[in-house]
């Protein structure tokens, strides 16, 4: 596996490139918030995806609360963070992969459009994530080089907590990828409850001003307190565990969209508001002073479902049960492990066979030219 | 503690009494801000009832205070008592303090308080069960794989019924409502089922779920949930889950949810499933409210169980000299 180590050191140049080059760029240019998504270029796989309707009125609960309750689809073809040239070339290839994996009617994928601006990411100006404090940045070079030795298949413990299907963590689970990108909200007058499809991890929230819990509960999805400032819902959430990241088994990977720290000292202030009955504009901000130099926001329009046809409705998501990909996984290191034992030994029957065992070439006498 | 176990004794078990008892002021159903009954809250199904009754006590469905008593120390003894010298079971640290109601048996249909006749279709079903389990077990060795692990050993789901009945701890539940949801969180392996009350129509039957598909609605001031479409998987396997009854595939499983006062749900199912049972059986399970909040049940990633009892079998073939079927 030393492949996957230098691509993965590759990969840390890159990052520390962008960071510099983000820094040189930031506050040049401000994306606008929100975005409404733009259908027209690439196509929907989605159905039942309602279009913005700004005359009709924003729907209220019995109660007075904005009506934020539906199921709500956050697919995008637009990325987390704004694309470097070299990441738009990639990501060119990689579009092209989807297109001939991801067939209409191939079942999977989704995708929903562009929005209207390079990146996820508004805050910073650059769409970039911030650059890590140096300690931050030393914990993953000082995780890479614990990793001295292991495999990315030696055990499902060299696998993240998504592929093992525990948790996508947070801010993951809000974050779209490319399927089940559906969350569903209920409301009640003192609790939201929030069903990501993805790994079917529901998020229960309470309004009522309750206190977080003891600081030494630690949740994969932290501990949330909701409360209305106008009528925009505001979701706090910390508390969350160390191990975000994969903590003490240190996986070959974390999430892509995944917390660079280890979540312990991440606080995460999420925001939702009806733009018009049919888009909620939803916005994160993620702060970790032990992580990064600054916090940052993301912006994700979600677009209503229309429940009327039960295809468009949520459905039970098997991930552990049906998780093949992890044992085929291992299954596959274990298949590279015996090819790599049966090239040696094929090496060492002709070096036999050649007659000059034990020495890859024959030996040649050392001729001095002096 | 013993008062709270006497008073809820008397809470649970006569109703008839409290509300006797309470005369000049009657309960009345708190509502919701939209006119429904509101059953939201923690609520705990712990209990010391068995599902069946014992044979033994024949037709009696209550206990004296004395054999409730008795009872109690019995499961005391089982689950609570400090084990040392070995790995054991659980121990006093997870289980729980057991509630006690004076019934004897949750199930109150039949009269029996006992499972109804198995159908002789599902009769021969469950032996052919049998027989795969004592070929998956090499005549009880071990698990040859995890697959012969039950769904709930495996972390995925108990299932239904099995998700709404007492086991040995995390027995809280949360029940969250709106006009047109209500939503049910399960502790144990933290399944949360949302449910509509909106009266749309069943999923197509080629929908299959681990938790069914349910439907919500209101009888006056009890909530009615109807559960169908299950998938045939809980008991496909050799080992199942004790609280999932029969393949599933034609269950028809029916709630009902009624506050019978400040403290309590009166919650019952019936299982109606003609290719299981002769006839459909009830079982009754107080909800009692609970303190505190729920927090995140973490089942699959920390269940050493599983490479442990597959291990555990590994060496014992090992020691033995034999190997475990395909």
């Amino acid at each position: 596996m030393f492949g996957g180590r230098s691509e993965m050191r590759n990969r840390l140049v890159v990052v520390v490139v962008v960071m510099l080059a983000a820094v040189l760029v930031r506050g040049q240019e401000r994306p606008e918030r929100g975005g409404q998504r733009v259908t027209s270029g690439a196509p929907t796989y989605i159905g039942g995806l309602l279009d913005p309707d700004p005359d009709a009125p924003l729907p209220r609960t019995p109660w007075g609360d904005p009506d934020l309750q539906g199921v709500w689809n956050n697919s995008t073809s637009t990325p987390l963070e704004r694309r470097t040239e070299a990441e738009i070339e990639q990501g060119a290839l990689a579009e092209q992969v989807v297109d001939e994996t991801f067939a209409p009617g191939a079942g999977w994928g989704e995708r929903a459009g562009n929005l209207q601006r390079p990146s996820l990411v508004i805050d910073p100006p650059d769409g970039r994530i911030p650059e890590l404090l140096p300690a931050a940045k030393q914990r993953l070079i000082d995780r890479e080089n614990a990793r001295a030795g292991r495999g990315e298949g030696d055990s499902w413990l060299d696998r993240n907590s998504w592929e093992r299907c525990i948790s996508r963590t947070m801010p993951v689970a809000m974050i779209p990828n490319s399927y089940n990108n559906n969350l569903q909200i209920l409301q009640t007058p003192d609790h939201v409850v929030i069903q990501v499809e993805m790994i079917h991890e529901s998020r229960i929230i309470p309004l009522d001003g309750r206190p977080h819990v003891d600081d030494k509960v630690r949740q994969w999805l932290g501990d949330s307190r909701g409360h209305w400032e106008g009528d925009t819902l505001v979701i706090e959430t910390e508390r969350f565990n160390n191990r975000l990241d994969g903590g003490e088994y240190q996986p070959s990977h974390i999430i892509q969209t995944g917390h660079r720290g280890p979540g312990g000292t991440m606080r995460l202030v999420e925001r939702l508001s009806l733009v018009d009955v049919n888009t909620i504009d939803y916005q994160f901000t993620l702060e970790d002073p032990k992580t990064f130099t600054r916090p940052y926001t993301v912006a994700i329009p979600w677009t209503r479902r229309d429940t009327s046809d039960p295809l468009n409705r949520l459905l039970e998501y098997a991930c552990h049960e049906g998780n093949y990909g992890m044992p085929n996984l291992l299954r596959g290191a274990r298949a590279d492990e015996q090819k790599a034992i049966t090239a040696s030994t094929v090496r060492s029957t002709q070096r036999k066979e050649a007659g000059h065992p034990g020495v890859r070439e024959p030996a040649v006498p050392f001729v001095s030219t002096r | 503690m013993t008062s709270i176990a006497i008073a809820l004794v008397m809470a649970l078990v006569a109703p008839a009494h409290v509300v006797a008892q309470q005369a000049d002021e009657p309960f009345s159903v708190p509502r919701t801000a939209w006119g429904d009954p509101d059953l939201q809250g923690i609520w705990s199904n712990n209990t010391s009832v068995p599902l069946q009754r014992p044979t033994e006590l024949g037709d009696r469905e209550t206990l004296s205070e004395e054999e409730v008593a008795a009872r109690h120390a019995q499961q005391s003894a089982i689950l609570l008592d400090r084990r040392e010298g070995s790995t054991g079971s659980y121990n006093e640290f997870w289980f729980e303090h057991r509630e006690d109601t004076n019934r004897a048996s949750l199930i109150i249909d039949p009269q029996n308080g006992r499972l109804p006749d198995l159908t002789p279709q599902e009769m021969e079903a469950e032996a052919a069960r049998r027989a795969l389990l004592m070929e998956r077990y090499q005549g009880g060795g071990g698990p040859s794989s995890h697959l012969d692990l039950s769904v709930y050993d495996r972390c995925i789901t108990r299932g239904l019924p099995g998700a709404m009945m007492p086991g040995f701890y995390n027995h809280n539940y949360h029940i969250l409502q709106t006009p047109d949801y209500v939503a049910l969180v399960v502790e144990m392996i933290h399944d949360a089922r949302i449910i509509p009350l909106d009266g749309r129509g069943q999923l197509t039957p080629t929908v299959r779920q681990w938790l069914g598909d349910s439907r919500g609605h209101w009888d006056g001031d009890t909530l009615v949930v109807e559960t169908t479409n299950f998938n045939n998987k809980a008991t496909r396997r050799s080992v199942f889950v004790p609280t999932v009854f029969g393949i599933g595939e034609n269950l028809k499983l029916v709630e009902r949810f009624t506050r019978v006062d400040a403290e309590t749900v009166d919650y019952r199912f019936t299982v109606e499933d003609a290719t299981v049972y002769t006839v459909p059986w009830t079982a009754a399970i107080p909800f009692n409210r609970a303190d505190g909040t729920l927090f995140e049940y973490a089942c699959h990633e920390g269940n050493y169980s599983v490479p442990n009892m597959l291990a555990g079998a590994r060496a014992a073939e090992a020691a033995a000299g034999s190997t475990p079927p395909r």
